[in-house]
């Protein structure tokens, strides 16, 4: 399993989700971008007048493309991976098809196209589809530069010529490249974060509710929802002239909220089954129900405003590698993290020794501490346990 | 080096800010190659022997003044001076070459300013990039032909950097707007999560209290575990591990003393206050970026379901879809919350909540209640509010 899934294995599915609704929109931009192309080929090849065949020929290269990744966008509401698919078949596709003008039209004028369908193709900001493209990229550079050397003759010829070439070639690749993998790299940090909270969020609910269940209340609910409900949902039928068809559905959960046995609640009201009680028993009010889980969402989705300058703010990462904290802050921070989880925080049980160094080492917690400390945790975390058993007299671990 | 490759590499682990330094570290790295390569290029142009001289002159310093701003933090600064850098680099090519190879130095700019994503930036020196490459193409039409050329060859050029720039600027156009949602998105969680953790600290230090567990940071035995690990790892970092002990203390005192007070002690030194300060975003007796930290822990030990496509979705007609238990569920939703707010439930200290309307009409219901249900709610309001106020 790969580090940035380990900790929290949950957040690679709500990545790739993320990935799949942004990439129509990108698509999008980029299909607009070969119908520009199309446009732009062919009305020069009218205007240049040359024959109907290669016009129609370089014209149908683009609506081939542009077929294609209609078709397999519309596929994609079958399977996320046509989307996938359509990425590569368009980048590439497009890429060959300026090659093909190259050669044929024999003219250095079309070969900055190549960087125009590498800048279109990072609009999918996908790394594999860069890696492709920049190979491609290459190795078309140097067929040219083999067998098609004619296309270089320009007129006012320089004395370093060939050189020239290999260097501003490999050095604008490697410029477009690391660039792509910047902007890649940035796309997903926020991806990362999304999941990352999102899971977060989920893995809080759950503790939450636990924690409710086992804890003394924050409240003492003494009103008996199940009767205010009953009377609101009663007058609210006579009101509207319909059947009402909540009171028994209310009886029902005030039994089972009582603890009142199935059997004996289903012989009781005959119309119901097993199932029936077993879907009502979600909507109780004070277990650990799913309904309950939706209150909690409720209340908690509720935040302040926030200024759009703390939208931006890097204070929202949080981590122990902060550029502005000296490295005696990183330190302390993580030994007060390590020490914590191995002492056991708050009413919470220690993590033992083994799991520690798991997450801290092999998952994407190991981004958020300064990489020097790490390498010493990693390197001595015998030691870092030798002195924690040493000092703690009692560590009742959580195996 | 192997450092700067592995940030490269783990990039998205990185906030924005530490990105933008990243990438002014990478282009004054590329400014450089270019840079060294021009000294011995510069022989073959068409310039004389003292404007050469003085050009890279300027080109050595301008890099120095961009590599001391960056040292200084003034990433902003270093970013539009590494710009005009490139922009001056590219004159300088094209003023003293006639060549296809010139040319390609307007696409290299480009890709400099795009690589910053930022839109004026981009805009503004975009922009003259461009202007700057149609005319070079349009003025030195004899460097860019080939023996007999295509017709028009000269404007397929234009079109190139054309189509180049405008792509760029969509792709920086449509980033911007990404990056801006997903931001908003990501700090509407944090502040989400960052109340759950409020609750769960409550609970937590409700069974700190009943199992008679002293506070983590009075405990002796940590206390004593955090100096000496501590005192280990500076050791082989710092060569000295006695100022971290001063440190560990001070981080005590904090817990003990409070941070305000700390900082509004005249007698308190500059340096001392500062490391308080930098101490306070990691303090055990607060929701701070370390009990957060250490939930996050405690969180990937939880046991959970296994992942399905509806993990996030906290809709009502997942429980059920018949529409009759819905109008109960969510008339029980209703009074449960309408009591915790108006029966002294603490609620979340960002919140200035006095009445559960504040909830449902603040809400994005569509994220939970299905249309028929948010149509029962508001057509039925005055009913709600009548057996609400009714306790």
């Amino acid at each position: 399993m790969e580090k940035i899934n380990k900790a929290f294995p949950e957040t690679k599915y709500y990545r790739e989700y993320l990935e799949f609704k942004h990439l129509k929109g990108q698509n999008q931009l980029v299909a607009f971008m070969v119908l520009l192309m199309m446009i732009l080929t062919v009305s020069y090849m009218f205007i240049a007048k040359y024959q109907l065949i290669p016009i129609i020929s370089f014209g149908l290269g683009f609506l081939l493309i542009l077929i294609f990744n209609y078709a397999l966008t519309a596929y994609s509401q079958e399977h996320y991976y046509y989307l996938k698919l359509n990425k590569y078949i368009t980048s590439v596709g497009l890429f060959t098809l300026v090659l093909a003008m190259i050669i044929y039209l024999k003219s250095p004028s079309l070969i900055p196209l190549f960087f125009v369908v590498y800048a279109i193709s990072s609009i999918y900001k996908d790394i594999r589809i860069l890696l492709i493209v920049s190979i491609y990229f290459l190795f078309s550079s140097i067929m040219l530069l083999i067998n098609f050397q004619y296309i270089f003759n320009f007129e006012a010829t320089i004395i370093v010529k060939d050189l020239t070439i290999g260097f501003f070639v490999i050095l604008f690749l490697i410029i477009l490249l690391l660039s792509s993998y910047i902007i890649v790299k940035e796309k997903t940090f926020f991806y990362q974060n999304i999941a990352l909270a999102k899971e977060k969020e989920y893995r809080s609910l759950e503790l939450l509710l636990n924690l409710q269940e086992k804890g003394k209340p924050r409240i003492i609910h003494n009103h008996d929802y199940y009767e205010k409900t009953k009377k609101f949902l009663k007058e609210f039928s006579e009101n509207n002239n319909i059947k009402d068809l909540f009171t028994e559905k209310l009886i029902i959960l005030q039994k089972l909220e009582n603890n009142q046995n199935k059997e004996a609640i289903l012989s009781e009201h005959q119309s119901f089954d097993l199932d029936d009680l077993d879907r009502l028993e979600n909507l109780l009010l004070h277990k650990n129900s799913y309904l309950q889980k939706l209150i909690l969402k409720l209340k908690h989705s509720q935040t302040a405003k926030f200024k759009t300058k703390e939208i931006f703010s890097a204070t929202h990462f949080q981590s122990f590698n902060k550029q502005n904290d000296y490295i005696e802050t990183k330190i302390l921070c993580f030994v007060v993290y390590y020490a914590a989880l191995r002492k056991g925080f708050l009413g919470l049980k220690p993590i033992n020794a083994d799991s520690v160094y798991d997450i801290l080492s092999n998952s994407e917690f190991s981004y958020l501490i300064d990489s020097r400390v790490l390498k010493i945790y990693e390197e001595n975390s015998e030691v870092f346990e030798q002195i924690v058993k040493e000092v703690y007299q009692e560590v009742n671990e959580n195996d | 080096m192997i450092k700067f490759i592995k940030k490269i590499i783990n990039s998205e682990f990185l906030p924005v800010s530490e990105v933008r330094k990243l990438k002014v570290y990478l282009v004054m790295l590329f400014l450089f190659v270019i840079t060294l390569v021009t000294i011995p290029i510069s022989f073959i142009f068409e310039y004389s022997l003292p404007v050469r001289i003085i050009a890279l002159a300027i080109f050595i310093l301008t890099y120095s003044l961009s590599f001391i701003l960056v040292k200084l933090n003034k990433f902003f600064t270093a970013i539009q001076l590494t710009i005009i850098y490139s922009i001056a680099l590219t004159i300088f090519y094209t003023r003293g070459i006639s060549s296809f190879y010139a040319y390609i130095f307007f696409f290299i700019t480009l890709t400099i300013i795009v690589f910053y994503q930022e839109i004026y930036s981009y805009f503004v020196y975009g922009t003259l990039t461009l202007v700057l490459g149609i005319l070079y193409t349009l003025s030195s039409s004899e460097g860019l032909v080939v023996i007999n050329d295509i017709r028009g060859s000269i404007y397929i050029y234009i079109a190139a950097l054309a189509l180049y720039y405008l792509v760029s600027f969509l792709q920086i156009i449509n980033n911007e707007k990404l990056y801006t949602d997903l931001n908003l998105e990501w700090v509407k969680l944090n502040h989400v999560n960052k109340n759950y953790q409020e609750d769960i600290l409550f609970y937590l230090e409700e069974m700190r209290i009943d199992q008679n567990k002293t506070n983590l940071y009075e405990d002796l035995e940590f206390q004593k575990a955090v100096v000496e690990i501590s005192k280990f790892v500076a050791q082989q970092i710092l060569k000295d591990g006695k100022e971290i002990v001063n440190i560990v203390d001070l981080y005590v005192y904090i817990h003990e003393k409070g941070l305000d007070a700390i900082l509004n002690n005249k007698e308190v030194s500059i340096a001392l206050k500062r490391n308080a300060n930098m101490l306070g975003k990691y303090l055990l007796n607060e929701n701070s970026d370390m009990l957060s930290l250490l939930i996050s822990f405690y969180l990937t030990q939880q046991p959970t379901d296994k992942y399905d496509k509806d993990r996030y979705n906290y809709r009502l007609n997942q429980i059920t879809e018949h529409i009759d238990e819905q109008f109960l569920a969510f008339a029980l939703i209703y009074f449960y919350l309408d009591n915790e707010i108006n029966y002294g439930f603490r609620w979340n200290n960002q919140s200035k909540l006095t009445k559960v309307e504040d909830i449902f009409l603040n809400h994005d219901l569509s994220k939970y209640f299905s249309s028929e249900l948010i149509t029962f709610y508001l057509e039925n309001q005055s009913l709600f509010e009548k057996y609400a106020k009714n306790n």
